[in-house]
């Protein structure tokens, strides 16, 4: 009890002397003279979420860029029956130039957010992650076939390594005037993007032009 | 947008479909007279059939001044591409220089053909 009584009584006092202290420490009152500090109020933050429409439009250097031409060299037979009865079916094979454009594409590999439209000008990640093109393209090719020809077309793309940007395949089907309308398929494979690929081009009820394999260097 | 990509499609492959014609042009026609003075005349052919099939059958007739029956040869022997030289000699040697010649070509319902002069 006694100890009880004893630690009752070192608290109490130890409380009042805090007390005091505390008291002492107070700082003196502030005189009305001095100004409030000038606080500035700044605007919230944008917190709305948009996106950026990126549809590139054509420009003169794109337009530059499209006369670049992909080499190609085409393959078919051409028999030829002398005066005398004698056949003449070699193959022949005639070097030509391809220019290529794409009026409109449709797009199922970019981000949902974006348009999947694209009109002449098209982003090759558009392309190549997965599309759907209307095509036309002209060329020339000279040898025995040397005539211009310009085929409309519908071509699909479809990414096979890392979207299409290491590595995309194409089908796509065209049709062209040759002696007639004709009907040609192809296939192709693109790497670095897209921008360089070759495409082979099969016309199988056309003999004299049966095989067109291009260079394809495109961009944009 | 969708519904001009899927006519664009269709257009494309009616295109493809419409035409399957077959057709024979001249491409060149040559004379020039034999050791024996009969002319001969060499009549350049080239055939096309949208689907690569053969043209079916064709004749080749050249016609002489002064030589009652023309000299004509028909074929069929003729694929998509295919060039064909055609040679036709006269019968007689006495076709006189600058004569004309008339050269006919007529495969199904069309008749094609050119003139020319018979040489020295």
């Amino acid at each position: 009890m006694k100890l009880r009584s004893l630690i009752a009584s070192l608290s109490a006092a130890a409380a009042v002397s805090f007390a005091g202290a505390a008291v002492a420490a107070e700082p003196p009152e502030v005189s009305s003279s001095v100004p409030e500090p000038v606080v500035h109020h700044a605007p919230q933050p944008d917190t709305s979420f948009g996106y950026h429409q990126a549809v590139p439009r054509p420009t003169l250097t794109w337009a530059l860029l499209q006369l670049v031409p992909s080499p190609e060299v085409a393959v078919g037979r051409q028999r030829h029956i002398g005066p005398t009865g004698n056949i003449d079916a070699s193959a022949r094979a005639a070097f030509g130039l391809r220019w290529q454009l794409t009026p409109v594409l449709w797009s199922f590999g970019v981000h949902p957010s974006q348009s999947r439209w694209r009109y002449l000008v098209v982003d090759p990640i558009a392309r190549h992650s997965g599309s759907l093109e209307l095509s036309a393209s002209v060329e020339y090719i000279g040898g025995h076939i040397d005539s211009v020809l310009v085929r409309p077309g519908l071509r699909a793309y479809l990414p096979v390594a890392h979207r299409g940007e290491y590595l995309s395949v194409s089908l796509g089907t065209s049709v062209y005037a040759y002696d007639g309308l004709r009907v040609a398929y192809d296939v192709g494979a693109y790497i670095l993007g897209g921008t360089v690929g070759v495409q082979m081009t099969v016309a199988p009820t056309h003999a004299p032009l049966a095989a067109i394999a291009t260079l394809r260097l495109r961009y944009f | 947008m969708r519904s001009l990509l899927l006519l664009g499609c269709l257009a494309i492959g009616l295109a493809a479909c419409d035409d399957t014609g077959a057709s024979l042009q001249i491409t060149g026609t040559r004379a020039h007279r034999a050791v024996d003075k009969r002319v001969v005349v060499e009549v350049d052919l080239l055939a096309s059939e949208s689907l690569g099939g053969n043209i079916g059958t064709y004749c080749t007739r050249v016609t002489f001044a002064g030589q009652a029956a023309p000299a004509e040869q028909c074929s069929a022997d003729l694929e998509d591409g295919d060039t064909k030289t055609v040679r036709l000699v006269s019968e007689s040697d006495r076709i006189f220089d600058g004569a004309p010649i008339t050269v006919r070509v007529r495969h199904g319902n069309v008749d094609v053909g050119s003139t020319l002069a018979a040489p020295r």
